[in-house]
């Protein structure tokens, strides 16, 4: 009987080998070559997050609108491949061949802090960014009914309490709400204490329920939830205006601040003309009445970015946070 | 709620049915095989469709499993052993159609039972978890745990060597409380941690391939295949309500306790009903009482299992661990503020439960002919389909090629732990319980900023610290009474 094992062990093994190989065979022959009759297939965007998020909501809207806008109407299939924080599927992007019919969409951290960690097998220079979309705000957050109202009491709180101050974030240590709350109690001189979570909701019923004193991410008055903030370290405070009032870190004259964006990217190499029809494409489809009303409802701000003022957003963002991260000691 | 969700659960239901009653009566296939084939599916399906999908083919396992212990004198499933001694019996004697019928009637009428024990205990107990922070959430993690080993393992060093390996092998991936990755040997792929779905496949359906494969693939099988219209007169029904009362009974507040589960409930709901009858020497050869008890128990067992998990978080066996990681997959951690936070979801889910019961009775009207004629298929046919079929849940579940690979690995490790006796099951349990103690283990202790009144001033936690004790307790006991009767038996033996 150890013979039958052996055997379908080995026909497993064959299974799995064919399904890998033969994925790049045909698509050699058709070189890039010239980009004038550019797209001539359909194309392929890869999501690194699984089906259902607002950003493979997002990705799927803009990729069926796209092909109304593209050059010979090509079709634009969504490709989620979730896994190590965005990174795998960003590891996809950038060894696909730069032809312009693999592109990917992404937020932020795979692009300005994972890499920094040094485990994923590209840089963030091995991507042509093709246009920024959006922008996520994120505030130091409490309980709707705490006795803390304005970033001045918290601030006060904090410089009398030093440690006792709990926050959760959604990411865990390292993620870009941890990093952006350590910044900010560096520069202001003051002690919290970080309370890792997996998921905002997670984050959210520890504050609700007292276990936490605050948080690190969205708030939620605005759409009559329980959390207010009560300073945010993102510049955009919202689709609305409805916290105006509340203070960012920028208006403060901090120099702390946490940026989360949203674009698409291509990999490195691809022809600038095939990125630059990519990106006429989809700066036409944003200013679409459904896509801009998704964003609205979806909290996601506005927040174009051609193709240079993309790349030096992302630019910015390594540095500021490989400087932050290495005072943090989590990197070397 | 609009009409394609309610085809989407339908369909749902009659997949995860159809199923279950497959893998459940095809005698050694059973629930946890079933289970895993259909958990890849829910990935590209909505949360409340794969929920009750899992659940369907719970609920349609444990009646699946009685066709064959009927038809065949083999159970199905483990759960269907105590229904064979009088199944099988009265199948003969009497009639096989009957016999199914008695199964099929008790099995809706437990599974209904166990759905309301659900609807109505979980509001109360989710408000009460809602006062629970993190130290309790340890203690009740903690407990779950001791609580599989202690009583539901005839080998308690095996048992907590699986359990420790489960603990192991959820910890792989970047830890969140330092950032830093674990046991992932720099593979980019493992900073997730293992994928639930590539590991419950290799440790039910891998492991049963290979298991089959070392058997022998032709052994063909008979069965009892006249008079199988299952059908049954009121006056039958009047006769065993006693008995199918008892067994719901019992059924719901086993599957509660964590640990115990449909096996036991079964065994249970039997001993219990002989116990009551008036005649009891009739048990085993052919009474019907017999029939129904174990079967509205563990029927009746789905329901209270689902309990502990959508109240407090914590799975109370294998199966609902695996139900556990659907809800995980969709981005829900199970516990009490599912209740608060996805309402209608929970509701959705109590109807779909119901029905879930009720397509069970219709199908198992139905189409129980049908599954008969399945158990005589012969394992040749079964192994591709099965092996097919799980490879592609595998790799349509993220679309990651490693996955496949993982899954394959972890099959013959699983394979060889299987052979030496090793429980996959607990490894399962643990592996679905770890998050939930080593996260609140952790931030209980950021959170104490190292005070021990932090937890004295916590009765809950203090209650639950002493129930885990007496636990421990207990099991030492039981391990001390085994070996001294041991030492007795080899010195008997060896005068």
């Amino acid at each position: 009987m150890k013979k039958n094992i052996i055997f379908v062990l080995a026909a497993l093994m064959l299974i799995i080998a064919g399904c890998s190989s033969g994925k790049s065979t045909d698509e050699d022959k058709e070189t890039a070559g010239s980009t004038s009759d550019y797209p001539k297939k359909p194309l392929e965007l890869i999501v690194p997050f699984s089906p259902g998020g607002s950003t493979d909501v997002f990705a799927r809207a803009v990729a069926k609108e796209l092909p109304a806008y593209l050059p010979n109407k090509q079709q634009v299939a969504v490709i989620n491949k979730p896994g190590a924080g965005t990174t795998l599927g960003l590891t996809d992007v950038a060894n696909s061949k730069p032809d312009g019919y693999t592109i990917g969409f992404t937020t932020s951290s795979g692009l300005d802090i994972q890499p920094a960690y040094g485990k994923t097998s590209y840089k963030p220079e091995d991507f042509e960014p093709i246009i920024k979309t959006y922008e996520l705000n994120s505030a130091i957050v409490v309980k709707k009914d705490s006795p803390l109202n304005t970033y001045e009491d918290w601030l006060a709180y904090v410089k009398e309490n030093p440690g006792k101050f709990t926050y959760g974030t959604s990411g865990g240590t390292g993620s870009g709400g941890h990093i952006a709350m350590e910044d900010l109690s560096k520069e202001l001189g003051v002690e919290t204490k970080h309370v890792p979570f997996e998921g905002v909701a997670d984050v959210m019923n520890a504050i609700l329920s007292g276990q936490i004193e605050g948080g690190q991410m969205r708030p939620d008055t605005d759409v009559g939830g329980d959390l207010k903030p009560l300073l945010f370290t993102t510049d955009s405070k919202g689709v609305t205006d409805f916290y105006k009032d509340t203070p960012n870190t920028t208006e403060l004259g901090l120099s702390a601040r946490s940026e989360y964006y949203s674009g698409f990217i291509a990999p490195e190499g691809t022809p600038e003309e095939i990125v630059t029809i990519l990106h006429d494409a989809i700066k036409e489809v944003m200013e679409l009445p459904q896509i801009k009303e998704l964003m609205e409802k979806q909290n996601l701000v506005v927040s174009y970015g051609n193709p240079e003022e993309f790349a030096t957003t992302i630019k910015s963002a390594v540095e500021r946070n490989t400087v932050i991260m290495k005072d943090l000691g989590l990197i070397k | 709620m609009d009409i394609s969700v309610l085809i989407a659960c339908g369909v749902a239901i009659f997949v995860g049915l159809f199923v279950g009653m497959l893998m459940g009566a095809l005698p050694g296939l059973g629930l946890m095989l079933a289970i895993s084939l259909l958990l890849p599916l829910s990935y590209n399906m909505d949360a409340l469709s794969s929920i009750l999908m899992l659940l369907a083919v719970y609920q349609g396992a444990e009646y699946g499993g009685s066709i064959s212990a009927i038809l065949l004198g083999i159970p199905g499933t483990a759960m269907a052993a105590a229904t064979q001694l009088d199944g099988q019996p009265y199948a003969q004697k009497k009639s096989p159609g009957k016999a199914l019928a008695f199964s099929l009637t008790a099995s809706t009428i437990g599974g209904l039972f166990g759905g309301l024990v659900l609807i109505f205990l979980s509001k109360p107990l989710a408000a009460f978890a809602l006062k629970l922070g993190e130290p309790e959430y340890f203690m009740l993690g903690v407990i779950g745990l001791l609580a599989v080993a202690a009583l539901g393992s005839s080998d308690a060093m095996k048992a907590s060597i699986s359990i420790i390996l489960g603990l192991m092998a959820a910890t792989v991936g970047i830890d969140m409380f330092t950032g830093l990755p674990r046991f992932t040997g720099d593979i980019l792929e493992l900073s997730d941690g293992m994928n639930i779905i590539a590991l419950v496949v290799a440790l039910f359906a891998f492991t049963e391939i290979f298991k089959m494969i070392s058997g022998n693939l032709n052994k063909k099988r008979e069965i009892l295949a006249k008079d199988l219209k299952v059908k049954l007169t009121f006056k039958e029904l009047r006769g065993v309500t006693k008995s199918i009362g008892i067994g719901a009974t019992i059924g719901s507040i086993v599957g509660i306790i964590p640990g115990l589960g449909a096996n036991a409930s079964s065994w249970f709901a039997y001993m219990a009903a002989k116990k009551t009858a008036k005649n009891p020497e009739t048990f085993g050869k052919g009474n019907p009482d017999g029939i129904v008890a174990p079967e509205a128990a563990n029927n009746a067992t789905v329901g209270g299992a689902l309990l502990p998990l959508l109240t407090l978080g914590i799975p109370g066996s294998a199966s609902i661990a695996i139900i556990a990681g659907a809800f995980i997959i969709h981005g829900i951690q199970p516990g009490p503020q599912v209740l608060n936070n996805n309402p209608e979801l929970i509701n959705a889910i109590f109807i779909g439960f119901m029905f879930t019961t009720i397509g069970m009775y219709i199908m198992g009207k139905f189409m129980t002919g049908m599954f008969a004629k399945v158990l005589v298929l012969r394992e040749s046919f079964l192994v591709p389909a099965i092996l097919v079929f799980s490879l592609i849940g595998v790799y349509t579940s993220q679309n990651a090629h490693f996955d496949l690979w993982l899954a394959l690995g972890l099959g013959v490790v699983a394979y060889i732990l299987r052979k030496l006796d090793f429980s996959v099951a607990y490894f399962i349990l643990a592996f679905v319980l770890c998050p939930i103690i080593e996260t609140s283990l952790r931030r209980m202790v950021i959170l104490s900023q190292g005070e021990i009144g932090f937890y004295l001033n916590r009765p809950i936690f203090m209650v639950l610290a002493i129930i885990s004790v007496l636990i421990l307790i207990q099991s030492l006991r039981n391990t001390i009474i085994a070996n001294k009767n041991k030492k007795a038996m080899k010195e008997n033996t060896a005068i």
